[in-house]
C-alpha cells in the first residue's frame, strides 16, 4: 500500500499483527505472588503464617528450612495440591484458589515438578515416563518423540528411552524425573528436595541440571535442607521457619545453629 | 527409543496385559453369571415356543376324517366364517400341517409325505372375551359334524403352559436381578483393585496435568470389556452346550413335546451383550467416583 503522508501512515494496518491479546508488560510481572497466605493442618499445626512473597520470571530460588518447616506444603499450594486457609496465591496472574477442579490440569501443565522420591512408574520405560507429560496435553506422537529425545539429551540419557526404570540408579531416576518436568517447557519448575536421596557429588550434578534449565529461562523453585548446595550455587534464598518466610537474598551464609538469625551478605 | 507412545489404546492394552490375572478373574466370574442367566432364558424361550404351539387360547384346529373331501372342508370353513366371534377360518396347506405336526424342523421323512397322506385340517381363530369358554362350546358343536374326526381347542394346554411360563419368567427375573448384583460386585471390585494397583500411576498423571477423563477412560474401557467379554463368552458357552445337547436329544424332545428346541432369539442375544457391556462400564464409572477424593482439592 502506498503511503504519502503521516495521516495515511497512521491508518495503515498490517496483515499480520503482533499478538495484542497478550499484555506487552506481562514479562515484567511476577510469576508467583503469595499474599498473606495462612495454612494449617487439621492437627492444629500452623505451616504458613501470613506469607508474603513475590517470585519473578526466570528466577532461581532456594527454599530452605528445617525438616517439617513447610517447604513441601508451600510448593504444593502453588500447583493446587493443597488448599490454603487465608490469603491468596497467584500463578501466571491467576488466583490458584479460584481455579476449578476441571481447570486445574491446565494450570499444572505449566509446572514441572521434581520430587525426592522421583515419582516414576517402575513398570514403564524411561520414554513412557517422560512422554506422559506431553500425552496428557494431547500432543501428536511425532512431537512427543522429538521432545522426549531432546529432554533425554538435556539430562544426559541419550538413547536410553527403552530402558526400564527398575534398572536405573538413583541419580539416573532423578534425571528421568527432571526430563519429565522440563519436557513440555513449563514456565515454572518446582523441585521438592530433589537431591535428598542422592550422594553429595550426584546432588551437585543434579543441581547443575536445574542451573541449566534456569539459564534457558525457566523459573526454578528449589526446596532443600542441604545447606552445602546453597554455597555451591548462590541464588536468592528463602528461609522458611516457624511458618514465616525470610528472604535473605543471594550468597547468604546460613549458620547451622539458627537458619535466619545471622544472614551474611 | 520406543516408537510407540502411550496412546489411549496402548494404555488400555498395557493395563489389561499387566493385570491379566485380575482381568481374567473378573471376566470369568461374569461368564459364570451370564451362563446361568442365558440358561434360564433359554428354558423360558423354549417353554414359550411350546406354549405358542400348544397353548394358544382362542384357536381351534379341526381335523377331518380320512374320507373327507375338499368340498367337506370348504363347507366347514364356510360354517366357521359365519359363526359369531370367528376372526379367521381356513384350511391348512400340507406344508403348514407338516410344520404343525413336527415343529419348526420337520424331518425329511415327513417332508416327503404326499399331501393325500395327510389329514385335512382347518384352523380357526376366535376374538373377543371369554375365549376358553367359547372355544370349548365351538369344539362341542364341531364334534357333532359328521365329517369331523377330532377338534383340538388347546384350552387346557394353554392354561397349564401359561402358568408354567409365568412361573419360569418370574424365576428368571429374580435370577436376572441376582446377575445384575453379581456383575456390579465383580466389575466394581476388579476396577477398584486395578485402581489401587495403579494409584502411583494415577498420581503422576495428575501431577503432570492429566484431566479426569484422561485418567478414567482406560478403567471405563476395562469395565466395558469385562462386561462385554463376560457376556459374550457366557453366551458362547451356552450356545455350544445347546448345540451338543440338541444333536443328541433333538428327536427325544420332539417326540415328547412335539417341538424341536430353539436357541435364544437374536434380539435377546444382543440385549444380553448390551446389558453386560453397559453394566460393566456403569460399574466401573461408579467405582471411580472415589478417585476424585484422592486429590485434596
Amino acid at each position: 500500500m502506498a503511503t504519502s503522508g503521516p495521516s495515511e501512515a497512521r491508518t495503515f494496518r498490517p496483515a499480520f499483527r503482533t499478538g495484542e491479546r497478550f499484555s506487552r508488560d506481562a514479562k515484567d510481572r511476577p510469576l508467583i505472588v503469595f499474599e498473606s497466605v495462612h495454612k494449617s493442618y487439621a492437627t492444629g499445626m500452623r505451616v504458613l503464617r501470613g506469607v508474603d512473597l513475590s517470585i519473578g520470571r526466570g528466577e532461581f530460588i532456594f527454599v530452605t528450612g528445617p525438616s517439617g518447616a513447610g517447604k513441601s506444603t508451600m510448593l504444593r499450594t502453588i500447583y493446587g495440591a493443597e488448599g490454603i486457609d487465608e490469603g491468596r496465591i497467584t500463578f501466571l496472574g491467576r488466583d490458584v484458589g479460584t481455579v476449578t477442579k476441571q481447570a486445574m490440569p491446565y494450570l499444572r501443565r505449566n509446572v514441572g515438578i521434581v520430587f525426592q522420591d522421583f515419582k516414576l512408574v517402575p513398570t514403564w520405560t524411561i520414554f513412557e515416563n517422560i512422554a506422559i507429560a506431553l500425552e496428557v496435553a494431547g500432543y501428536a506422537a511425532r512431537i512427543i518423540r522429538s521432545r522426549v529425545a531432546d529432554a533425554l539429551e538435556r539430562v544426559g540419557l541419550v538413547g536410553r528411552g527403552d530402558e526400564r526404570i527398575t534398572v536405573l540408579s538413583g541419580g539416573e531416576k532423578q534425571r528421568v524425573a527432571i526430563a519429565r518436568a522440563i519436557v513440555n517447557d513449563p514456565a515454572l519448575v518446582l523441585a521438592d528436595e530433589p537431591t535428598g536421596n542422592l550422594d553429595p557429588q550426584l546432588a551437585v550434578d543434579i543441581l547443575g541440571l536445574f542451573e541449566d534449565m534456569h539459564r534457558a529461562g525457566t523459573t526454578v523453585l528449589f526446596a532443600t535442607h542441604d545447606r552445602s548446595l546453597l554455597e555451591v550455587s548462590p541464588h536468592r534464598t528463602l528461609v522458611l521457619d516457624d511458618g514465616r518466610i525470610h528472604d535473605i537474598g543471594a550468597g547468604a551464609v546460613i549458620r547451622a545453629s539458627h537458619p535466619i538469625e545471622v544472614p551474611v551478605r | 527409543m520406543s516408537l510407540v507412545h502411550q496412546s489411549m489404546g496402548s494404555r488400555i492394552v498395557r493395563g489389561l496385559l499387566r493385570e491379566w490375572k485380575l482381568q481374567l478373574l473378573g471376566i470369568g466370574s461374569v461368564v459364570v453369571v451370564f451362563v446361568c442367566l442365558a440358561t434360564a432364558l433359554l428354558f423360558v424361550t423354549n417353554l414359550e415356543s411350546v406354549g405358542a404351539k400348544w397353548g394358544t387360547e382362542g384357536r381351534i384346529t379341526v381335523f377331518l376324517k380320512d374320507d373327507a373331501t375338499a368340498d367337506d372342508a370348504r363347507a366347514v370353513v364356510d360354517a366357521l366364517r359365519q359363526t359369531d366371534g370367528v376372526k379367521v377360518a381356513r384350511e391348512l396347506e400340507p406344508d403348514e400341517l407338516r410344520r404343525w405336526l413336527r415343529g419348526p424342523n420337520p424331518s425329511k421323512d415327513l417332508a416327503e409325505w404326499p399331501a393325500e397322506w395327510l389329514p385335512r385340517a382347518i384352523e380357526a381363530e376366535l376374538t373377543g372375551a371369554e375365549l376358553p369358554a367359547r372355544a370349548r362350546l365351538l369344539r362341542q358343536r364341531l364334534e357333532g359334524v359328521g365329517t369331523v374326526d377330532l377338534v383340538e381347542d388347546h384350552v387346557s394346554a394353554a392354561s397349564r403352559i401359561s402358568e408354567f411360563v409365568k412361573g419360569a419368567a418370574g424365576a428368571t427375573a429374580v435370577l436376572a436381578a441376582l446377575v445384575f448384583g453379581a456383575v456390579v460386585a465383580i466389575v466394581g471390585s476388579t476396577v477398584r483393585l486395578a485402581l489401587e494397583r495403579r494409584r502411583p500411576e494415577v498420581e503422576i498423571m495428575r501431577l503432570v496435568g492429566a484431566s479426569e477423563n484422561f485418567i478414567r477412560a482406560p478403567f471405563l474401557v476395562e469395565g466395558f470389556l469385562q462386561g462385554f467379554l463376560g457376556s459374550a463368552f457366557g453366551l458362547a458357552i451356552v450356545a455350544a452346550a445347546f448345540g451338543s445337547v440338541r444333536a443328541r436329544f433333538d428327536e427325544a424332545v420332539l417326540a415328547l413335546v412335539g417341538q424341536a428346541p430353539v436357541f435364544l432369539p437374536s434380539y435377546l442375544v444382543f440385549s444380553l451383550l448390551a446389558a453386560g457391556s453397559t453394566l460393566g462400564a456403569g460399574c466401573a464409572y461408579v467405582s471411580l467416583r472415589g478417585l476424585e477424593n484422592d486429590d485434596e482439592r
